[in-house]
């Protein structure tokens, strides 16, 4: 039992990770109905950035993260100014490949940027622990699920109940129809962009935070493991993203613990998310929680 | 009358022209003026450019590859040729789209949000909502249903009442009797007329001439992306090519 709450625990908190990165997937496509693959990118120069201002620099961790999810928002309303923009009326694929380049780009400037090796960041729960009876708690396990759950009612608030977050959803249906009412497509656009880019910093120290603080121009490409994620939940769904996130944490952390199949190799337990997003989506295509299509007949 | 404030049409459209792409040219020296709170009907066979033409006065040719390429479009005298079609609603326009267009995903109520998205007072969205479930009362009992389970008729007068919300100067209309029963249209058309008597004014885009004669106080017939006929609509209904060519008498 106390081998299941461990993993449980373990697994909510992977899961959490994996939502925190999804959400920031959701909200372009929500609002674009393109798929963002820039947007591992952004998680990764998020917490080199935050490492940036506050171990290297010196910074107040908090002051840290607040500030680089502002610089990051602004990155994110820039890139989507220049290159996604100009793409508008183009087909969705186009726009799909160009964010996988933006992907690649950035991972390539913090390669040159950050060139030393072993950078490890700071942060305030440092690799602290705390015994629950049998259960052992890590605080970034706990600081995530805390951070998780508030940029989830805080989407889930502003896309429910704010005329921006409104327009967003409109503009995602139909662009044109959208404009009729008077809802700026171009501002739909650019503010998707420039929430997913600013709470890409908080996926981000959250999954270096996990692994012990090593930091890696790799995170990005871990951070599609939240792929999976997303589409279990449902692309345009945050409530979706967050249940997609952790039922692909359990998934993982538990047939990690639990799934004895050897004889297929090592590592299975990457595999699994992927089964399982294959199962999910033969049994209902929009994921989980996904919008279904309107049909009538 | 010159010089009188009051005798500022709501719309004005001078030698118009449109044109898709390099060369298809849809719209030749259009003109057309929509007096305040007049209901005028735009009549005219399929591809005489009368989409085009609400397009081009709503700011939605760039979403067609289309631009204007001569003439003007003045709103209570004001040019607006260049307006974006946010600023365009903000500025007392607004219009239901051809095929309805609702948000098929939304609710209906979050439909009527969206049509409202230029308000800032909540308050007043709240109660223009009101009244717009006052007068479709079919809406009101599924505010919270997805609005693309409406029936057809349902789904346009959701369109209409989220054109609504923002509480337009001008209303225009693009054959909202499309594809709906002869019992449907009728309904439609009576709320069009109670919109106008309402005191909005509205320019009303039909093939279903019969339906919008009826309703409307002006007429313009578009041919060929040009204006072949503009009158009173009951000179109109009496015209012997109004009558031979849209009115179905052969």
């Amino acid at each position: 039992m106390d081998k299941f709450l461990q993993l449980l625990l373990s697994g909510v908190a992977l899961g959490g990770i994996y939502a925190l990165v999804a959400l920031g997937f959701v909200v372009i496509y929500k609002a674009s109905g393109a798929f963002n693959f820039a947007q591992g990118g952004f998680v990764t120069l998020g917490v080199y950035l935050v490492y940036q201002f506050g171990t290297d620099w010196g910074l107040p961790f908090w002051l840290a993260l607040v500030l680089v999810m502002i610089i990051m928002a602004a990155v994110g309303m820039f890139l989507e100014r220049l290159v996604i923009r100009p793409m508008v009326g183009k087909p969705t694929f186009t726009v799909v490949l160009i964010t996988l380049g933006l992907l690649l780009i950035i991972e390539q400037v913090v390669r040159s940027v950050w060139t030393s090796p072993g950078l490890v960041l700071e942060v305030p729960w440092g690799n602290g622990r705390s015994r629950l009876g049998e259960v052992t708690l890590r605080h970034s396990d706990l600081w995530t699920m805390v951070a998780g759950a508030a940029l989830l009612a805080a989407f889930f608030v502003f896309f429910r109940y704010s005329r921006t977050g409104l327009g967003m959803r409109a503009t995602a249906l139909d662009q044109e129809a959208a404009a009729a009412q008077g809802i700026s497509v171009a501002r739909s656009f650019a503010v998707s962009w420039a929430v997913a880019a600013g709470v890409a910093p908080v996926a981000g120290v959250m999954l270096v935070s996990r692994g012990g603080g090593a930091l890696s121009p790799a995170i990005g490409f871990v951070a599609l493991a939240a792929f999976p994620a997303m589409i279990l939940g449902g692309l345009d769904s945050a409530g979706g993203a967050v249940l997609g996130g952790v039922l692909i944490g359990l998934a993982e952390i538990m047939s990690q613990g639990y799934l004895d199949v050897s004889w297929l190799g090592s590592n299975v337990e990457v595999v699994v998310p992927y089964v399982l997003m294959v199962l999910v989506l033969l049994w209902r295509p929009e994921g989980l929680l996904g919008t279904r299509r309107v049909e009538r007949v | 009358m010159v010089g009188d404030g009051s005798a500022t049409p709501v719309l004005e459209v001078r030698g118009l022209s449109v044109r898709y792409g390099p060369a298809l040219t849809v719209l030749r020296g259009v003109d057309l003026e929509v007096p305040a709170g007049a209901i005028v009907a735009l009549l005219g066979p399929n591809g005489a450019g009368k989409t085009t033409l609400l397009r081009a006065l709503t700011g939605l040719l760039p979403f067609h590859h289309g631009r204007v390429t001569g003439g003007e479009v003045l709103l209570e005298g004001d040019p607006v040729r260049r307006t974006s079609a946010s600023a365009l609603v903000r500025r007392g326009m607004a219009q239901v789209m051809e095929g309805r267009r609702i948000f098929a995903e939304l609710t209906v109520e979050e439909n009527l949000r969206a049509g409202a998205v230029t308000v800032r007072d909540r308050r007043r969205v709240v109660a223009v909502m009101g009244e717009t479930f006052e007068m479709f009362p079919q809406l009101a009992g599924r505010r919270g249903d997805q609005a693309g389970y409406l029936s057809g008729g349902e789904q346009q007068m959701l369109a209409i009442g989220r054109a609504l919300m923002s509480s337009p100067k001008l209303l225009l209309l693009d054959e909202p009797s499309l594809g709906l029963a002869p019992r449907i249209t009728e309904q439609i058309a009576e709320r069009i007329r109670v919109v106008g008597a309402a005191g909005t004014t509205v320019l009303l885009v039909e093939q279903n001439a019969a339906m919008a004669l009826a309703i409307a106080e002006t007429a313009y017939v578009l041919q060929a992306g040009q204006v072949a006929m503009s009158g009173p609509a009951a000179v109109l209904r009496d015209d012997s090519d109004v009558q031979r060519l849209y009115l179905g008498d052969g």
